[in-house]
């Protein structure tokens, strides 16, 4: 029977990725002066499930080096090995090299097997020199004597074992050959002299390299040996099977050195794995203890072509690698789908027009007389929620965790705090924000090359920090939140902080015209002026004056914006603010001056209607008192230049709520931004609801107080404000404010 | 129909599995450990137990164990598919009473031949 | 009212090396002026617009054009020639420049006419035109057309559609 297995190695690749993953992650956070039992097995393990996943699918090349890889993090579990930063440091350049090799692979390109070789000896070496607790050194290599690889020593065939340093990893010319194992009656062989006249005729065959013989019972002999011939395996045993019963030949294809070359094979068998027979039965089932049945006799072997296990091959003709030539026929993974993203983009446009025309028809419906309006109340209830929900799902299909990108910055900070000789300590958090499929995409790119600016730049030496007073370690911290309608990313730490006489300085040399007098907020963002870099001395790192510049225009182009805060000796904040290009928010629909915008609910925390009495105003700033706070009063007539006269063109409100909550004189919105708080003037609250967020970035650029747009149940386009910047601008002049608090 | 519990830890080892397992007309029962497998195996009648060593929460011999201590699965065949091929891990087994053992990668027809052999349909 | 869509070809052709070009031809006020057919999406009547806070009176506003915001500039405000009505005649020409689309009013649209380079002679400097936006005058069957570069006029600092580099 053909089966084709080629089109499970794309889940087995998929797999294995996720276990390098785990690994990495892991590895990191291992506590290398104490580990404890639980991290170092689930590392023993993420290895062990490749390799186990590696050797099923036939990729050879892998199975050697998973087997050395497993075998020192086995020690480690068992402490027998001291874990060590070098050793961990290592174990992460292996879990590197794997997956680049997993990714050739699957790629069905050649993999680079002298990369892979020269790792797995820098594993070995450092699995030898690490120091090794005492109780029982390497159980690797004393397991197996007398195993057919054993025998083989003798031969020109080496082992890897995780002791002899003398093995050499290189791929020198190999041959072809064959381990072979094989039941004969012991009658007929009473003697060595019988064995070698039989491995006479054998040679016949190819070159017999190595045997060795031992009796199984009182019966039968088994005898193993390595012929090194250039046939077809079943060529062989169809020469075998006059000599011995079919079913007692077992032959293994594998490769061995030729004469004189003395290199092993890279994934030559490591002793404990080549022994006996790959398929075997035990005793039979039966109770009593009889083995009888030759079927069922101890060690029987089944013979074949197997594809090669322990003793590997780097043929590319063996059928493992034929395996994964086909390896990459379609393969769906049952949990999920791989849609093509414009489909969904199509999906939630026409969900975007379905919800609009939705609330014209509510909005439609509300005019007319109340006696029809109980015949379609209910059918537009249901459907206006089976819009939302629908909205929701298809928007949610989009969205994706910023985890997708924080999650390669430990490493990246580990990786380079070391190459840079820095301490640093990363936090992270909210790494469970969502965000947009494209926008996670676009935003990996900057985000990583701001991490590795303030390490480089940033964060000083251990010894310039303590020089500074401050501790060794720096502290580097990657942010995501929501915020006003859109997303905040921000990378900050506690370095030296922007050098103001050197970016002017380099600003001058690159032909801008800057003096002394421009402020920091006018200074700092000239770092992202293309060539600019400020290091002294460009670092492979991040100073090739490429990066800020590219930082600035990948934010741009997904209509966000940057901006730098930066104090000398303190650190830096680097702040990423994207729009929501794609989403949902609730809002609060309000009117000011005739004009409908919305304002996100979640910075509401109240709408009152104060008497003349609780509004003061202090220097020029009208505040309104709640409870003990006064809170400063922001009005959008005057921050936007509204008329004054609500505008004639006063048009109902979106889902016919136009009597909702209605229209007063004096009315405020309380506006919460993480606890700063502002009150905003409005004349009319029309409603609540949940709007679908449109970019005005997109035509347009980016207004000072609005976070986006949307289209109304009248096809009308309304802003949604930014809370942030407008709670921001009425504490901009609350100076006195104190003041007023306390006087 | 014979019915096979396949036991590993590998989802795609799992999937290859049922996929050479009912291509030949088997019935399988898939679980992703031990600890699966033996509750598994305790609700169903199984004809024969292929299960992978090293696993979380329980591995394969200690199933093998368990298994054995089940009136139901004293004869049932019980057959080990590894990487591994330690003799100290293959003594573990048969003296846990596995019936015979199996050194991925496994050839689909080899591994049909040996469950065959195993069930005594040959 | 006429109305069109067309299919966008080659946005990237040379317009310095082309044979024959095809031009839109408009009014404001008492001229008329031309820009390249690649650059229009459509042409439609003027819908009511939601106010932009703090910006030039020439741009109007945006509109919700099939789901997306566009904004809409008045020409007529622009360049302070013809009458800034609003009625049901009023013509918006919607761009695409670039990636973006921009919607722009002008009096009203004449049409469309193809145009040999040797038919275009280089601008004298307009007096509410810097040169750099002009691509040339053209004299087809008697009128005098002025050809717009309308990408890069609408694409500079002086529109202040796109957000400018450096600012924060």
């Amino acid at each position: 029977m053909a089966l084709d297995l080629s089109r499970f190695a794309k889940a087995f690749f998929e797999e294995a990725q996720e276990h390098l993953y785990s690994l990495e992650s892991l590895l990191i956070a291992v506590n290398i002066h104490a580990p404890d039992d639980e991290t170092l097995n689930a590392i023993f393990r993420a290895v062990h499930s490749v390799k186990g996943g590696a050797a099923a699918f036939g990729f050879t090349s892998l199975i050697g080096f998973t087997h050395e890889f497993e075998s020192i993090l086995d020690r480690v579990r068992k402490r027998q090995l001291t874990l060590s930063k070098r050793l961990v440091d290592l174990c992460l350049s292996a879990s590197d090299i794997m997956r680049r090799h997993l990714a050739v692979l699957e790629q069905n390109q050649a993999p680079d097997l002298a990369e892979l070789a020269a790792m797995q000896t820098a594993l070995l070496d450092t699995a030898n020199s690490a120091p090794q607790t005492p109780t029982q050194s390497a159980t690797q290599t004393s397991s197996s004597a007398g195993s057919m690889a054993g025998a083989s020593t003798k031969s020109s065939t080496t082992q890897i074992t995780g002791g002899d340093k003398a093995n050499t990893l290189e791929i020198g010319n190999t041959e072809p050959a064959f381990h072979v194992a094989m039941r004969l009656p012991i009658n007929d062989y009473p003697h060595e002299a019988a064995i070698e006249e039989l491995l006479a005729d054998i040679h016949g065959l190819g070159r017999c390299v190595s045997h060795e013989s031992e009796s199984v019972d009182q019966s039968q002999l088994e005898l193993r040996f390595v012929l090194v011939a250039d046939i077809d395996a079943d060529e062989l045993r169809e020469s075998l099977e006059f000599l011995a019963p079919a079913d007692s030949i077992f032959i293994q294809p594998t490769m061995v050195a030729a004469p004189g070359a003395g290199s092993a094979s890279l994934s030559a068998p490591p002793e404990s794995e080549a022994d006996e027979s790959a398929y075997e039965f035990f005793a039979p089932l039966d109770e009593s203890d009889e083995a009888t049945s030759s079927e069922m006799s101890p060690n029987l072997a089944l013979g074949g072509p197997f594809q090669p296990v322990a003793g590997g091959s780097i043929n590319a003709d063996s059928p493992a690698s034929e395996q994964s030539d086909i390896a990459l026929a379609s393969l769906v993974d049952a949990s999920s789908i791989r849609v093509n993203v414009a489909k969904v983009d199509q999906l939630i446009n026409l969900v975007g027009e379905l919800v609009i025309a939705e609330a014209m028809l509510t909005e439609a419906a509300s005019v007319l007389a109340e006696t029809d309006k109980t015949h379609l109340s209910y059918a537009l209830s249901q459907l206006q929620r089976n819009t939302r929900e629908l909205q929701e799902s298809v928007l949610a299909i989009r969205m994706l965790p910023i985890s997708f990108v924080f999650s390669r910055l430990p490493r990246l900070t580990r990786d380079l705090a070391d190459r840079l000789g820095k301490e640093v300590f990363l936090e992270i958090h909210g790494e469970d924000t969502e965000l947009d499929k494209s926008v996670i995409e676009k935003i990996a790119d900057p985000l990583t090359h701001l991490v590795r600016n303030a390490l480089d730049h940033g964060i000083e030496s251990p010894e310039e920090r303590m020089r500074n007073g401050k501790p060794r370690a720096g502290c580097l911290s990657v942010r995501a939140g929501h915020q006003g309608g859109g997303i905040l990313l921000s990378v900050a730490d506690d370095g030296a902080g922007l050098n103001r006489d050197r970016i002017v300085a380099k600003a001058n040399e690159l032909g801008l015209q800057v003096t002394d007098k421009w402020s920091d907020d006018e200074i700092w963002p000239l770092i992202f002026t293309p060539g600019f870099s400020t290091a002294e001395s460009v670092s492979d790192v991040s100073g090739r004056g490429v990066g800020m510049d590219v930082v600035w225009q990948n934010v741009h182009a997904l209509g966000g914006n940057v901006d730098v805060a930066s104090r000398q000796g303190e650190g830096t904040i680097i702040t990423i603010r994207l729009p929501l290009t794609l989403a949902i928010l609730d809002g609060m629909s309000i009117k000011v001056s005739g004009e409908t915008y919305i304002l996100p609910l979640a910075h509401i925390s109240q709408s009152l209607q104060p008497t003349m009495d609780a509004i003061k105003t202090v220097n020029k700033q009208e505040v309104v008192q709640l409870r003990d706070e006064y809170i400063p009063i922001t009005s959008l007539k005057d921050l936007f230049n509204l008329a004054d006269a609500p505008a004639e063109n006063n048009h109902r409100g979106i889902n016919g709520q136009t009597d909702a909550i209605g229209k007063a004189d004096n009315l405020l919105v309380v506006l919460d931004i993480d606890g700063k708080r502002a009150a905003l003037r409005v004349d009319e609250l029309l409603g609540q609801h949940q709007v679908v967020l449109k970019s005005i970035e997109a035509n347009y650029r980016r207004v000072k107080g609005l976070s986006g747009a949307t289209i109304m149940g009248d096809g009308r386009v309304a802003f949604i404000l930014d809370a942030a910047y407008l709670v921001g601008v009425a504490h901009t002049v609350d100076t006195d404010l104190a003041a007023a608090q306390y006087g | 129909m014979k019915t096979i519990l396949t036991v590993d830890d590998s989802p795609s080892i799992r999937q290859m599995l049922a996929y050479v397992l009912s291509s030949s007309g088997y019935n399988v029962i898939e679980a992703a450990d031990g600890e699966e497998g033996l509750a598994l195996a305790k609700a169903n009648t199984v004809d024969l137990v292929l299960t992978d060593h090293n696993m979380p929460k329980m591995d394969g011999v200690t199933l093998t164990r368990a298994l054995r201590a089940l009136p139901a699965y004293r004869k049932v065949p019980i057959m080990m598919l590894s990487t591994e091929s330690s003799p100290t891990l293959k003594q573990a087994g048969r003296d846990a009473g596995a019936t015979g053992w199996m050194v991925k990668p496994f050839d689909p027809d080899k591994l049909l031949e040996m469950l065959k052999k195993a069930l005594g349909t040959t | 009212m006429q109305s069109f869509n067309r299919q966008h070809s080659d946005n990237k052709l040379d317009r310095k090396l082309v044979i024959l070009q095809e031009f839109l031809t408009f009014r404001l006020g008492d001229e008329e002026y031309a820009i390249d057919i690649l650059k229009v999406q459509e042409i439609r009547g003027y819908d009511a617009v939601t106010k932009i806070a703090n910006t030039p009176m020439f741009i109007k506003g945006v509109i919700n054009l099939r789901g997306i915001i566009v904004p809409i500039i008045d020409m007529r405000i622009k360049f302070n020639l013809g009458e800034a009505v609003y009625n049901e005649f009023t013509v918006v020409i919607v761009l695409n420049i670039g990636r973006r689309v921009i919607g722009v009013v002008v009096d009203s649209v004449s049409d469309v006419i193809s145009l040999a380079p040797d038919a275009i002679s280089p601008a004298p400097a307009f007096a509410q035109f810097d040169t750099k936006f002009l691509l040339g005058l053209a004299n087809s069957d008697g009128r005098l057309l002025i050809l717009l570069d309308i990408e890069r006029f609408m694409s500079s600092s002086e529109m202040a559609l796109v957000d400018d580099a450096g600012t924060s």
